[in-house]
């Protein structure tokens, strides 16, 4: 075997956050963690190395997490976000004038490569991430970490690209506002 | 002379919109590039809209900076 068992058990509670974070049910994040682990454990011989083996489970993870996505369509469309709809439109509503110019430029985030280095700044970004109203979260992660694109997306949820890009928008700015306020800015 | 600026309902209708977008528009519209491409004379007006705003420039960075750390997200 290419990989040692417990390194896979060692993975699993950041595999069952990354699920939750996606399918917003624990219940459904623990069988798509346990059903990755199983395609894991019974072919072994799938993993040659080619990349990290974390990169080679996720990336089998995310393929569940589609399967997951797809069949509970239905019942992950009939609940209605408000809450957070509202939230999203107040929050952009604050951050420019009414005649659409913005209210202050954020300062610089100086050098990326520096700030990827450190392992507590992706602890910041997800808990940025968690905090995500639910419906634009789950359309971010489809974005960025499932990677669909715009189609994808739009057949997955049901809904036109303008209103995809709309949404993505919204996360993408509420992440900022976030890591503005708990990590560029929190350095003084 | 500016063109006056209707409620924007959708980013692909161009030719009613003011003729250099507010930042409101422009931080929508980068936000948009990063998932399918600018017709041509948008991104030219985003561009600029740029050349004269920290804001949105520095917004555009952030953009790149967050794909950029999404990308490394749960990889070693």
């Amino acid at each position: 075997m290419a990989f040692d068992p417990r390194q896979l058990e060692i993975l699993r509670p950041q595999l069952v956050r990354f699920a939750a974070l996606q399918l917003r049910n624990d219940a459904l994040a623990e069988d798509a963690v346990s059903e990755t682990m199983l395609a894991v454990l019974e072919h072994p011989d799938r993993f040659q190395e080619q990349s990290s083996f974390k990169t080679y489970v996720i990336g089998i993870l995310k393929h569940k997490l589609l399967d997951q996505l797809r069949r509970g369509k239905r019942e992950v469309q009939l609940s209605i976000d408000e809450d957070g709809d509202r939230s999203d439109a107040d929050m952009m509503d604050a951050l420019f004038t009414p005649a659409g110019h913005a209210l202050e430029a954020a300062p610089s985030w100086g050098n990326p490569d520096e700030t990827l280095e450190r392992k507590e700044f992706f602890d910041i970004l997800q808990l940025c991430i968690d905090k995500l109203p639910a419906k634009t979260g789950r359309i971010f992660m489809m974005r960025e970490w499932l990677e669909l694109d715009t189609d994808a997306i739009c057949k997955e949820l049901d809904i036109t690209a303008a209103n995809a890009w709309v949404l993505l928008h919204r996360a993408r700015t509420r992440l900022k506002e976030c890591l503005q306020l708990t990590w560029f800015g929190a350095k003084a | 002379m500016l063109m006056q600026c209707l409620p924007s309902l959708s980013f692909t209708f161009m030719p009613y919109k003011r003729l250099i977008p507010h930042c409101r528009d422009t931080q929508q519209l980068l936000s948009q590039a990063q998932d399918s491409n600018l017709p041509p004379l948008t991104r030219a007006r985003v561009r600029i809209h740029l050349w004269t705003c920290t804001a949105c420039t520095r917004f555009s960075q952030q953009l790149a900076f967050m794909r950029q750390a999404m990308q490394r997200l749960g990889k070693d």
